[in-house]
């Protein structure tokens, strides 16, 4: 790629990546704050990654996605974990119909663009791996027949942090396939006060469609094409290995904390994260601040702490930061 | 008169004793003692009147002579006189026994040699040998615990060695600290004066470098930037204690701002180096050679400018 591409790439990806502010725009008259929770969301959309999400109830999680569906026009299901649910009841099944004497398929609400797993952890482990299969191959078998699931295709899984009893806390591996993990928090005074003002009147704005589901196919072509640097590379592999071997860069006291680091994974999802961030702030090239910006919310689920680290209540939140503040930027 | 029958007497009894060589075939040993005690020893001996240029000697013996009759040193020659054209010779052995009893040492054969061949053959004979044992007074006879190993006292030259290498460690170990102690004690009072360079003086000398390397000229210009930007990181770490090598350049930028540690001139003028680097290294920028010139310029213009007055 010569000077006259990355160029072109920066021309095309600041025309390409308008629809960002007005998708955001549109979406900030529904959705008032949370500003980093619609930025992660716009990121997991164009990365082509899924989002995992943690808050507590009412923080307008369910809106946020609801709400990016209908500003770009696309089909929105969500679904709520139970421990009763069953595969079927989420990717569909098949049914004896009488009328035409066969089997005929039953589409679960899997098949939308949009789906919101609701306390995703409710569930035992078989809807879990049906749903995590779902998103991994993007299709879903019913019977003999395989199916597509529609393009986009972004799962936005929510976890509440407090209640315990009775979970199905998600294993590593299924934590790994998701590319964010979001910690939602309460919003700012100013805006609480706002959200009071809105609800009281009565008058709730609608997101109106601004794009279509083919415009963001389109636009996650183009953030593939967002130039990372090879010292970028270098900086986001430094970064996931520090999280597995800290001591070989400087950060001996991490070492007893960590009980496993990043995975390969890891650094594909911080990849592609960057670039998305990247386009979103309009750039056609990555730079090692978009790197950080995303770096929490992609390494804070692939991080595993040990029992010494739970009991000094360090996060890996934390450790993140340790490791931040000792790998050289490029 | 006493005297001259004591002469006959020895000469009469050597007469028997030796024998001349060529004139009999029988030797008669002696001993010193024909009665011993258990374990003592006697010299047996035989002399033999050799013609000059003979030789004698005896079949070779060793270990038990008789049973109870032990050999300690086997037979030795010894020429004990030379006159003219005659030799006497004598051979002799030591012997013992741990058993009491009446022996015989038995006859040996003799051979007398001249120019490597036995010219005459002679027969020693046999002699008696008493051994006697030590006599326990039963009556008086008193039985005896066996004794404990004896201890002899420790004497001073077995220990000297053991006490002369202890003084010598001792004197050692005292020289030792000795030295320890005077070296310290030299450091305390002469410290080791480390001079540190001043940062914007290693940051100069590091930007000239650069400017040494040519790299630019030579097609290297992301090299370049990247090396002028961390000469700079480097001087702002160590001139305003700023965490900058970690640091994204917008987060140098806004602690350098937020700090206020520079003027709006320098902070515009770093931040332009930053930019143009950060383009550089991670959009493919090629700037022109004017700002690949200027860019050095204006590195060596911001430390310059924000040096420690």
């Amino acid at each position: 790629m010569d000077t006259v591409n990355i160029k072109e790439l920066n021309e095309r990806i600041e025309r390409e990546s308008a629809f960002v502010d007005i998708l955001s725009m549109e979406m900030g008259k529904v959705i008032v704050g949370q500003k980093h929770l619609v930025d992660n969301l716009l990121i997991g959309l164009l990365a082509n990654g899924h989002i995992l999400l943690e808050g507590l109830p009412g923080l307008a999680k369910t809106l946020a996605i609801n709400t990016l569906a209908k500003s770009i026009n696309a089909k929105f299901n969500r679904i709520q974990f139970t421990p009763d649910l069953l595969p079927a009841d989420l990717i569909g099944t098949m049914i004896y119909s009488q009328k035409s004497e066969d089997f005929q398929i039953k589409k679960g609400p899997v098949f939308a663009n949009f789906i919101l797993a609701d306390e995703i952890n409710r569930s035992p482990a078989k809807v879990q791996s049906a749903l995590l299969e779902a998103m991994q191959e993007r299709q879903v078998t019913i019977g003999d027949h395989t199916y597509k699931l529609p393009e986009p295709f972004l799962v936005m899984a929510t976890q509440n942090p407090i209640e315990q009893e009775g979970t199905y806390p998600l294993p590593e591996a299924q934590v790994d396939r998701f590319m964010l993990k979001v910690v939602v928090t309460y919003p700012k005074k100013e805006e609480e006060k706002l959200i009071v003002r809105m609800n009281n009147s009565g008058l709730f704005p609608s997101p109106k469609p601004v794009l279509s589901p083919e415009d963001i196919v389109k636009a996650r072509s183009v953030v593939r094409d967002v130039y990372m640097d090879e010292k970028i590379e270098r900086y986001i592999v430094d970064i996931v290995y520090a999280t597995r071997t800290p001591d070989e860069y400087g950060l001996k006291s991490l070492k007893d904390l960590i009980s496993f680091g990043g995975s390969p994974r890891a650094s594909i999802s911080l990849a592609m994260a960057s670039k998305a961030y990247a386009f979103i702030k309009r750039r056609g090239y990555v730079i090692p601040e978009d790197v950080r910006a995303v770096c929490y919310e992609v390494l804070r689920h692939r991080i595993g702490l040990t029992y010494e680290a739970e009991a000094e209540n360090i996060t890996t939140e934390n450790i993140i930061s340790d490791i931040l503040n000792a790998v050289e930027v490029p | 008169m006493n005297k001259i029958k004591n002469l006959l007497l020895a000469i009469l009894s050597f007469s028997l004793c030796v024998v001349e060589a060529g004139g009999q075939n029988v030797v008669d040993p002696s001993i010193t003692r024909d009665t011993i005690l258990i374990g003592d020893q006697v010299e047996w001996s035989a002399l033999f009147h050799l013609k000059r240029g003979e030789s004698v000697s005896i079949d070779p013996i060793s270990g038990y002579i008789v049973p109870g009759v032990e050999l300690i040193k086997g037979i030795e020659y010894d020429t004990i006189s030379s006159k003219k054209d005659f030799l006497d010779v004598v051979a002799k052995a030591t012997v013992t026994s741990f058993d009491s009893g009446s022996y015989v040492i038995p006859s040996m054969y003799a051979y007398i040699s001249r120019d490597g061949e036995v010219s005459d053959t002679l027969v020693i004979r046999e002699i008696p040998l008493e051994v006697t044992t030590v006599q326990i007074d039963t009556a008086t006879y008193q039985m005896y615990d066996i004794r404990p190993q004896f201890r002899y006292p420790v004497s001073f030259s077995e220990v000297a060695p053991y006490v002369g290498g202890a003084l010598i460690l001792a004197a050692l170990v005292y020289a030792a600290v000795l030295i320890f102690r005077r070296v310290k004690a030299r450091k305390k009072g002469e410290p080791v004066v480390r001079v540190k360079e001043k940062p914007w003086v290693v940051a100069l000398r590091n930007l000239d470098g650069i400017d040494e390397k040519r790299l630019w000229q030579s097609g290297m210009v992301k090299a370049y930037y990247t090396e002028v930007a961390d000469v700079l990181r480097i001087y702002l770490e160590e001139r305003f204690s700023i965490m900058a090598m970690e640091r994204t350049s917008a987060e140098i930028l806004s602690d350098v701002s937020s700090g206020k540690v520079l003027d709006k001139e320098e902070y515009e003028r770093l931040k332009e180096i930053f930019t143009t680097s950060d383009f550089v290294k991670f959009a493919k920028f090629n700037p022109s050679e004017l700002q690949n010139e200027q860019t050095l310029t204006s590195a060596r213009k911001f430390v310059n400018n924000t040096q420690e007055k």
